[in-house]
């Protein structure tokens, strides 16, 4: 037991030196199941991964979700999610648990995130939060790699290139191995984006055309994992690395005469070694992980000033470790316990010293109860980042199914949650120098749920789901940057912020004997409402860049060896000011997009081809101000694919 | 069955997609107002956000948040650093733009614009034919601009992120503030020659200046904070001051230390007799020229970022603005009793009463 134990750590270790970066620490761990909510929609379906290969969980989820996502330029360039109106920070994204946001930041750049390299990702609308180390008091979006799962033993292998019309290119190989025993995978990546496009601009006379010029992004990314199955087939280990390297030009703001100079490049490292170990009726699970992060970020400004220009480099390192208990004494009981220790080292001129590093802890526990066709959900968390940042989060869900022992045509689920959570400020808000304030307290919101489901039970006929779900949010403490004496930016809980609305979607699914139909319509209306402290509650304006209304319509089919798919988004008019100037808001925009594909079947190998056109109308739309976005693309891709089963 | 629920889904969309606005029929290109006289609010807005504007009560007193905008259907552009009316004509220096528009001061129309320019900052009429503007966040220059084509002739080199111009006797003062390193020196710029004729030290961080009742100069100087190397500490700051330099000799005539160390005013203005300085700092302060001493007069307690005399000797002033909410500015008389105030636009950095 000793020995396969230090094989796998010997494994772990030897993940970090391969890419080697200076020097590591741990970083995170794991969450398990996320309620089985009517909340929570899984992006990634089998036809929809037939037709990634390059595209980023940002992309991914613009076009499949109900999330706002906010891009600041084409492929490559950052994308921040947003939900139910509230701030990027304020929605995680973790990695089989892992909290992927910039500790500095407190926000995640989707368009890191290949989504090709997970197996699925899902998007939970209003995440209890009680098992993530994330803090969120929106939604979390879950990227989960699987392990000893799906994959029958044998050995594949894939690869799969795209070219798209702004000469954007990418190569992508994957190759997987399993027994019994192990099981090993393994994914590169490599892209070369030069985002060749023209735009309208909008902000200079005569509204020209203009090519951009400067928003060419190259990016490698590596992906491995080996479990292992201990022979006394309880135990099982998980090693996982990702290391990913990008470089990125960011491009001139619209309306300003000159390219850019400013470049980015990001380096990171993810490690994570997971052991799980089935003790009779309890399950207990250990997670040690390490991030190694690299931001660096250089603006020559012009030719004439070359003595002077900006060269920063962050770096933050994290260790996370984690224990944790699932234990079911009997079917209708399920009691969940974790404790965490997380430390964070981040080295920035701009804080003092040009370090800071802090460890704390955080707690959580999960109790339920399953009786007829009821369940009841208890969960808490508590995280001290320090004496006087103590944070709470606690809710409740309740679901139900009220029609599973009638005798009807249709299922009736109903969930009902009420949860108060926090975001802990993060590390630029606390330590920034000058301006940064330790004396933050976190956010805090209290957030309630209702959510109406419908499916038809008939398995003769077509799948029918309707969902609708109304929201109701209350943030205070809502930290802000704000001039404070001597013109000094400093962040303080000045703000309360209402967030209100409803969410429906249709999902409409047949599989017929020839071809199989997948129809999904999402509209949500949010309605924010925000307010400095002590302003009348008639001051309170709409949040910048929240849209009121939007909607995504997608459909697949896929007939003999052909395959479709037509989608469609809205977004209704965004401020993008506190005051809600007409003027200066984003018009609405709607993209359609489509595609095609045809698969090869050979004795030895399966092709997918797929021919794709995004924004048909080649609509010129802004997501961020002053940040252009290209129009019509077509790209074209061919993924081929190995397998040899035993 | 199947076809209905296809057909509703795509009507569906494109009930939404036609929902999309035509921007182009947003704007109002017929803008009845004239703007011959007015008070103009010099709003600088948010870095990056492309959102700074002029807003302006128009000749017959209504209000106007953005005529730029409302006439010819496009923001500004980006951090509008500040605005010269030269002949019927308004010159909007955009910084982060790299601009200048150049606007017909009646109406609001775009005549031109002058763009490609790294860090533009203020622009100053210096003869019939001629105006200069400064650039540069680091080692600056005047740029020679033609009024008559409204391009670049020649370039001057000046002192580290020159800022205001004043003309006095045939010479242009500009003021070296420094930008984004210290620089404590006013160039002397010959309008004949278009060179260099004199630098003149005087305190750290110059930003503005006026000409008093006899031609001299009067600077004034921000004032400096010093830092540690990572930060973390503030080791010392320098006085902000006034520094008058006589207009004909140029040599410093007097320094006078303003406000408590550690304050850094960034606007002063100059009464219509030219005897009068006003200071915004912590409130509005009156020295008078004609026995200047570092004892000024507080006018206003409220902390005001700029102030502004307009043609009928009132006074106007903006108040620090957040960047985040609108800015407000005051009215006052020129015995500073409170006439109104008024909400404006983003960051609003100066007024222009005509």
């Amino acid at each position: 037991m000793v020995k396969h134990f230090l094989l796998i750590l010997s494994a772990w270790l030897l993940a970090n030196v391969c890419f080697a970066q200076p020097s590591f620490e741990l970083n995170e761990v794991s969450i398990e199941t996320l309620r089985a909510a009517v909340n929570t929609s899984n992006l990634t379906d089998s036809l929809y991964m037939r037709r990634a290969l390059n595209e980023s969980v940002g992309s991914l989820l613009a076009k499949r979700s109900g999330l706002q996502l906010l891009q600041y330029g084409a492929t490559g360039s950052a994308i921040m999610a947003r939900h139910n109106g509230l701030a990027s920070a304020q929605t995680s994204v973790n990695w089989n648990g892992m909290p992927l946001a910039s500790r500095s930041l407190g926000v995640c750049d989707l368009s890191m995130l290949p989504a090709a390299f997970f197996d699925e990702i899902k998007f939970v609308q209003n995440n209890a939060q009680s098992r993530s180390l994330g803090s969120t008091l929106g939604g979390s979006v879950e990227l989960n790699k699987r392990s000893f799962q799906g994959e029958k033993n044998g050995w594949n292998v894939m690869v799969g290139s795209s070219l798209n019309s702004m000469l954007n290119q990418s190569l992508l190989l994957k190759t997987g191995w399993k027994t019994y025993k192990i099981q090993w995978s393994n994914a590169v990546l490599v892209e070369d984006n030069r985002n060749n496009f023209t735009y309208r601009d909008e902000y200079t006379a005569g509204k020209p055309t203009v090519s951009q010029l400067h928003n060419r992004s190259k990016q490698t990314a590596i992906y491995q994992q080996l479990g292992y199955v201990f022979p006394n087939r309880q135990t099982k280990a998980v090693v996982s690395g990702w290391w990913q390297w990008r470089h990125n030009q960011l491009p001139s703001l619209m309306g300003i005469s000159k390219q850019s100079n400013a470049e980015q490049m990001d380096s990171v490292l993810r490690t994570m070694i997971g052991i799980t170990h089935q003790l009779g009726i309890a399950q207990l699970e250990a997670n040690f992980a390490w991030i190694d992060e690299w931001q660096r970020y250089t603006d020559k400004f012009n030719a004439t000033d070359t003595h002077f220009s900006i060269n920063s480099l962050v770096r933050i390192r994290q260790g996370i470790g984690t224990a944790q208990a699932n234990w079911n004494p009997s079917s209708a009981w399920n009691f969940k316990g974790a404790a965490n220790l997380i430390h964070v080292l981040i080295d920035n001129s701009n804080y003092a010293h040009g370090q800071v590093a802090t460890t704390y802890p955080s707690f959580s526990g999960e109790a339920s109860y399953t009786g007829g066709i009821h369940k009841w959900t208890a969960q808490s968390r508590f995280e001290k980042r320090s004496l006087l940042q103590p944070a709470f989060a606690y809710g409740i869900v309740w679901s139900s199914n009220w029609l599973r022992r009638k005798s009807t045509r249709w299922n009736l689920d109903t969930e009902c949650n009420a949860q108060r959570k926090f975001r802990n400020p993060d590390f630029n808000e606390l330590y920034w120098v000058p301006g940064g304030n330790p004396n933050l307290k976190a956010e805090q919101g209290y957030t309630g749920e209702l959510s109406l489901v419908a499916t038809n039970k008939s398995m003769r006929r077509p799948a029918v789901e309707l969902r609708a779900t109304g929201f109701v949010q209350h943030i205070y403490n809502w930290i802000q940057w704000t001039p404070t004496t001597g013109n000094i930016w400093s962040p303080q809980n000045v703000k309360e912020v209402w967030s209100n609305g409803v969410r429906s979607s249709i999902v409409f699914l047949k599989d017929g004997k020839k071809y199989q139909w997948k129809t999904q319509a999402l509209y949500q209306y949010t309605y924010t409402s925000a307010r400095f402290n002590g302003e009348d509650r008639n001051e309170a304006k709409e949040l910048p860049y929240t849209t009121p209304h939007q909607v995504m319509l997608n459909a697949d089919v896929v007939h003999a060896r052909w395959d479709a798919n037509i989608n469609y988004r809205y977004y209704h008019l965004r401020y993008t000011d506190q005051n809600n100037t007409a003027h200066l808001a984003l018009p609405a925009y709607g993209l359609w997009n489509a595609s095609i594909g045809y698969r090869l079947a050979s004795s030895i190998f399966i092709g997918d081809l797929q021919f794709g056109i995004e924004n048909i109308m080649n609509t010129q739309y802004q997501q961020v101000r002053s940040y252009a976005m290209p129009g019509r693309v077509y790209t074209l891709s061919l993924k081929l694919q190995f397998k040899k089963n035993k | 069955m199947k076809l209905q629920f296809g057909t509703l889904l795509l009507a569906f969309a494109i009930v939404f997609s036609s929902c999309q606005k035509d921007e182009d029929n947003q704007n109002n290109n017929s803008l009845p107002a004239t703007f011959t006289t007015g008070v103009f609010f010099i709003n600088e807005g948010n870095f990056s956000a492309n959102n700074a504007s002029i807003s302006a009560f128009d000749s017959q007193g209504a209000y106007h948040a953005d005529p730029f905008y409302e006439v010819n259907g496009q923001p500004l552009g980006d951090v509008l650093q500040s605005a010269t009316w030269i002949d019927g004509k308004i010159f909007a220096v955009l910084n982060n733009s790299g601009k200048i528009e150049v606007i017909n001061a009646s109406s609001f129309t775009r005549s031109t614009t002058i763009s490609g320019i790294d860090y533009p900052r203020y622009l100053q009429q210096v003869s019939s034919s001629k105006a200069y503007f400064t650039r540069g966040a680091m080692a600056g220059t005047v740029e020679v601009l033609n009024l008559n084509t409204n391009t670049v002739e020649s370039s001057i080199a000046v002192g580290n992120g020159p800022e205001q111009i004043t003309v006095s006797n045939g010479r242009a003062f500009v003021c070296n503030s420094g930008g984004w390193v210290r620089d404590s020196t006013v160039s002397v710029i010959n309008l004949n020659s278009h060179s260099v004729e004199s630098t003149i030290e005087v305190e750290n961080h110059p930003l503005e200046s006026v000409v008093d009742f006899e031609g001299n100069i009067w600077v004034l100087c921000s004032g400096d904070d010093v830092y540690n190397s990572d930060f973390t500490q503030l080791l010392y700051s320098t006085p902000a001051a006034i520094v008058k330099i006589d207009g004909t000799t140029l040599q410093v005539e007097g320094t006078y230390t303003i406000g408590s160390l550690g304050d850094h005013p960034r606007s002063i203005a100059i009464s219509n007799d030219k005897k009068k300085l006003f200071i915004a700092n912590n409130g509005i302060y009156e020295m008078n020229l004609l026995s200047p001493t570092t004892a000024l007069v507080q006018r206003v307690s409220t902390p005001m970022s700029s102030v502004d005399v307009a043609q009928n000797g009132d006074l106007w002033t903006a108040s620090v603005s957040d960047f985040v909410n609108p800015s407000t500015v005051y009215h006052y008389n020129s015995g500073f009793t409170l006439l109104g105030t008024r909400e404006t636009g983003m960051s609003t950095s100066a007024v222009v009463a005509r």
